[in-house]
């Protein structure tokens, strides 16, 4: 008899994956941060941190600018007032029709841009807090999110920013290799021979969790440097449409957990579709959980749901939003005992399962109508709840998922 | 690291029960003449025991394994667990025996079977999705279709054939053997007299043992490379090979996605 070729579980892919993972989401996350967090700082160099407040007070941005660079602002048209926390100074300043206020210099105090500097530059250098001066050519705009689409980081590389881009280019690359590795490492044999005790769960467990983490973080991180190509190319500043109608969300929901028999630990992918609407200022309310969950013998699971959230935490480019929910799923299939004379199966009763939840949802903005959401989500299934490849959960079963995707705004 | 995992572990998981419960049953076989036994995925044994011993050799069908199953209580796994029966039914000459996974526990159970038992001189005819399956005994024919599994095959004197995705191939029969694997390795030894031979598979080594070499029709392909090594015929030859010796009254077609090696069975 032949040898079982049962190939040897690879440990090591274990291993280095759980290493790179942190570097690879804190990379991802690092790409939502406020450009004011890094740009136009330079060690060695004295700086000061100016706050600029338009009319009604509000805090536009705070900046921080070297003595020897001049920064720029892009703003509306109005009065605003900038404060040097250093000094306490409050100076007033109209900005006009262009726009550009420029910041910091060898000068003592921030002063209007002169018109005719203004003039003289074919495309405002940045836009962007803190950004410093230059003059991205004109096509970046749009090559930079297009090149990144197809190579990441390369973006930020035409946009004059390589460093970043070659981080985003190789934290990418490590977690398109890792999660090939991770998900080579299945066996798909497993099960196969009686009295296999399989691997160990933990084991298996974190495998899973790992290809889950690392194919997340590795789509977050897909979007987020296309985004961030076009905000480092052009300047713009990311602030989230507070005043959005209708916001349109696509989302992998992602729960690990047991199953019967070897293997014990399965993965339950959720990819749905959501649809809310601002209904009232900071509350969310729409169609959530829509999609379809196709199994063997012609198995049909159709679901959708109802969501109701709240804006409990909003800042430029970061909300926090707590959010309940119902899901509604139907499920369908043939009896897996056709006639034996050949011909279709019946079809039998079909399955109906509510499966009530809570989330807390954290949107992080890359462009002003763009947001990667990464939700912790616990559901407990009021009747099996039916996946693809003809998986389930069983009724009562706590479950904790990760929910992430791309939420667009309207 | 470990407070990391713990955090993500925490947020993706999916808490349960698991529960069990035996499943063990004999049916009737006189008049049948064929048996289909069409489970999901389970590994399957089948020893055929001697029907010129009836007292040792009763014309039943016999099983016993179990069932797993997952649920949200402890009693809500044993009930689902006791939910999924195995189905017998007769028809003519032919007996079935499958799986009744009612769409309720689909996703939430799964089978085990540990071991069946049925008289030799019934054709057997085995699927199932993902299992290894072992079948001694059977002096009729013998025909396997699995997706994932380790197959081997002793006896089958009315035939063998098998059509395997996955795995690992080993059949020692007197009878044709018809074999394709998409993926995996194949092993067949002739223990009778020399019969016909076709073997395919997509990826993989072939090794055949001969009853005898006196009156061959060779007509191998492989990706890799070729020996044959009897008393009639030694070669060795990248991609094809073809041979007649004798009568050419026993045709041997491979078709190896590997290396071929075929040899006469040590007397």
């Amino acid at each position: 008899m032949l040898a079982p070729g049962r190939p040897a579980y690879k440990a090591d892919v274990l291993l280095r994956a759980s290493r790179v993972a942190p570097f690879a989401l804190a990379l991802a996350l690092a790409l939502a941060l406020p450009r004011t967090a890094w740009a136009g700082v330079e060690p060695g160099t004295p700086t000061r941190t100016l706050e600029v407040r338009d009319a009604g007070d509000t805090l536009v941005a705070r900046v921080v600018v070297r003595s020897t660079v001049q920064s720029q602002l892009h703003l509306a048209p109005g009065r605003y007032r900038v404060l040097d926390a250093a000094t306490g100074t409050v100076e007033e300043i109209e900005v006009d029709a262009s726009g550009i206020l420029v910041l910091g210099g060898d000068r003592a105090a921030p002063r209007v841009a002169p018109t005719s500097v203004v003039r003289a530059a074919p495309e405002p250098a940045s836009t962007s807090a803190a950004r410093t001066s230059s003059r991205p050519r004109k096509w970046t705009r749009w090559g930079a999110p297009l090149f990144a689409t197809f190579i990441p980081g390369l973006g930020h590389g035409v946009a004059g920013r390589p460093g970043p881009g070659f981080g985003i280019f190789a934290g990418a690359a490590g977690l398109l290799f890792g999660s090939i590795a991770l998900g080579r490492a299945n066996d798909g044999r497993e099960g196969a021979t009686r009295g296999d005790a399989g691997r160990s769960v933990a084991r298996e467990t974190a495998r899973e969790l790992a290809f889950v983490a690392f194919t997340d973080t590795l789509a977050l991180l897909w979007i987020g440097q296309i985004a961030d190509a076009w905000v480092v190319a052009t300047g713009h500043r990311v602030r989230g449409r507070i005043d959005h109608v209708v916001s349109l969300g696509f989302t992998r929901s992602t729960a690990v957990g047991i199953r019967p028999g070897e293997p014990a630990i399965d993965r339950y992918d959720d990819w749905t579709i959501q649809l809310l609407g601002q209904v009232a200022p900071r509350v969310l309310f729409g169609l959530a959980d829509l999609g379809v969950h196709l199994g063997p013998r012609g198995q049909v699971s159709v679901q959708g749901g109802l969501r109701v959230a709240v804006r409990a935490v909003q800042r430029d480019r970061f909300w926090l939003v707590p959010a309940a929910g119902l899901i509604l799923q139907g499920t369908s299939g043939r009896s897996s005992v056709p006639p034996i004379e050949g011909g279709a199966a019946e079809r039998e009763r079909g399955r109906f399962a509510a499966v009530p939840y809570l989330q807390l949802e954290h949107r992080i903005f890359v462009l002003d109508r763009l947001s990667l959401d990464v939700t912790p989500r616990f559901s407990v299934p009021l009747g099996t709840r039916y996946y693809g490849r003809g998986a389930a959960i069983p009724r009562w079963a706590p479950t904790f998922e990760l929910a992430v995707g791309p939420t667009v705004y309207f | 690291m470990r407070r990391c995992l713990a955090i993500v572990s925490f947020s993706a998981c999916v808490l349960g029960f698991r529960g069990e419960a035996p499943i063990d049953a004999s049916h009737d076989l006189d008049g049948i003449v064929a048996v289909l036994v069409d489970l999901p995925s389970t590994p399957i044994e089948i020893v055929a025991c001697d029907p010129a011993a009836p007292a040792v050799c009763p014309a039943t069908l016999s099983y016993h394994g179990r069932v797993l199953a997952t649920g949200g209580t402890d009693d809500e796994a044993r009930d689902h667990a006791r939910a999924l029966t195995l189905v017998f039914e007769r028809t003519d000459g032919l007996a079935s025996l499958r799986a009744d996974v009612p769409l309720a526990v689909r996703g939430l159970v799964e089978l085990e079977i540990d071991r069946m038992a049925l008289p030799g001189d019934r054709d057997v005819d085995v699927r199932t999705d993902l299992g290894d399956v072992t079948i001694v005994g059977v002096r009729a024919a013998v025909a396997v279709d699995v997706g994932i599994g380790d197959v081997a095959i002793e006896d089958g004197d009315g035939g063998v054939a098998v059509r395997l995705d996955d795995g690992a191939l080993d059949v020692r029969t007197p009878g044709d053997a018809d074999l394709v694997v998409d993926d995996g390795e194949v092993v067949l030894v002739q223990t009778g007299d020399a019969r016909q031979v076709h073997v395919r598979t997509g990826e993989g080594d072939v090794r055949i043992e001969l009853a005898d070499d006196a009156d061959l029709d060779l007509d191998l392909r492989a990706d890799g490379t070729i020996r044959v090594t009897t008393d009639t015929v030694v070669a060795i030859a990248d991609g094809e090979l073809v041979r007649r010796v004798g009568d050419a009254t026993t045709r041997v077609e491979v078709r190896a996605g590997g290396d071929l090696e075929i040899v006469r069975r040590a007397p």
